[in-house]
């Protein structure tokens, strides 16, 4: 039984920390709030990635191939995006 | 004349885990990257559009928050009941594998159910696919198209568990069927994480 304890305590970090995240949604804005959600989110992957997944007993090789890969992509992704978005907001004359 | 590479065990040649884990476990392990990397493309063209939209509607106006938590405890506590299931299938303890994959099962079926009021409650308003009454009408699509991905995904792993279940009673199931449904499923819930954050928190 004892190896269950590991899941469910996660459980209950994971909850808590969902919790959080809809209080600061109530309490924090701009980039305070910005920067606590994406933070809270990336414990959150961790926790179920690390835990449930088991990826942090694997070896080093895969979670490198898993971790980096979407890491990456997802920053190319954001960084080529983001500021192309933010230029057509521009030009549409309401983002200033 | 005498091939001496022959001689040496080729990574080619089979019986060689990289990875230290079997070729099943791993090839899961690939999908869930490539499966990852689709909706790391659909979040990215949600980020472009909204950050391209001045008339984005507020989230406050179109979530019941309240509501999206309970979504969110649903598929949580069903990755937590898999996990049990996992462990309990490493030990070869049947009858607790049995209990926490039918657990996850209903977590399951439960934020599906959660899921489909929620869209019939957006789509009575006026919400569709092109349409929508509270602002940028690519919110919509933006909407529908990602959590209907990803409740999809949540529909397949239910079926993938359902039968796990069934052939776990039928004493079929082998603890790494168990491990592979498990992983798929938490792959659900971690695509959650990044919807629940990205899409009804900020």
């Amino acid at each position: 039984m004892t190896t269950y304890k590991i899941y469910w305590a996660t459980w209950g970090v994971l909850l808590l920390i969902t919790l959080g995240m809809i209080a600061a949604g109530g309490a924090l804005t701009g980039k305070l709030l910005l920067v606590s959600l994406l933070l809270a989110m990336g414990v959150k992957a961790a926790l179920i990635g690390g835990t449930f997944m088991h990826l942090r007993s694997e070896q080093l090789s895969l979670i490198l191939i898993v971790t980096l890969g979407l890491l990456l992509v997802g920053a190319i992704l954001f960084a080529g995006i983001a500021a192309d978005a933010v230029r057509v907001l521009r030009l549409s004359g309401d983002g200033g | 004349m005498e091939i001496t590479a022959a001689a040496q065990p080729a990574n080619w040649d089979g019986g060689v885990s990289p990875f230290g884990i079997g070729w099943s476990k791993l090839m899961m392990w690939l999908f869930i990257v490539s499966d990852g990397l689709v909706f790391a493309g659909f979040l990215a063209i949600y980020g472009f559009i909204r950050l391209a939209s001045p008339d984005w509607p507020d989230r406050s106006r179109m979530f019941h928050l309240d509501f999206i938590a309970l979504m969110t405890f649903t598929l949580i506590s069903s990755s937590a009941t898999m996990a049990t299931a996992v462990a309990a299938a490493r030990e070869g303890n049947r009858k607790t594998v049995l209990r926490f994959l039918l657990l996850t099962v209903l977590g399951g079926c439960a934020f599906l159910g959660m899921q489909a009021y929620e869209w019939t409650g957006l789509i009575r308003e006026g919400a569709g696919l092109g349409s929508n009454p509270w602002g940028a009408p690519l919110f919509g699509a933006c909407f529908f198209v990602l959590t209907g991905f990803h409740g999809s995904h949540v529909l397949s792993g239910v079926i993938v568990l359902a039968m796990t279940a069934v052939r776990s009673r039928m004493g079929m199931a082998r603890a790494e069927g168990v491990e592979l449904a498990g992983l798929y499923w938490h792959f659900v819930d971690l695509v959650w994480v990044f919807i629940f954050t990205l899409f009804y928190l900020i």
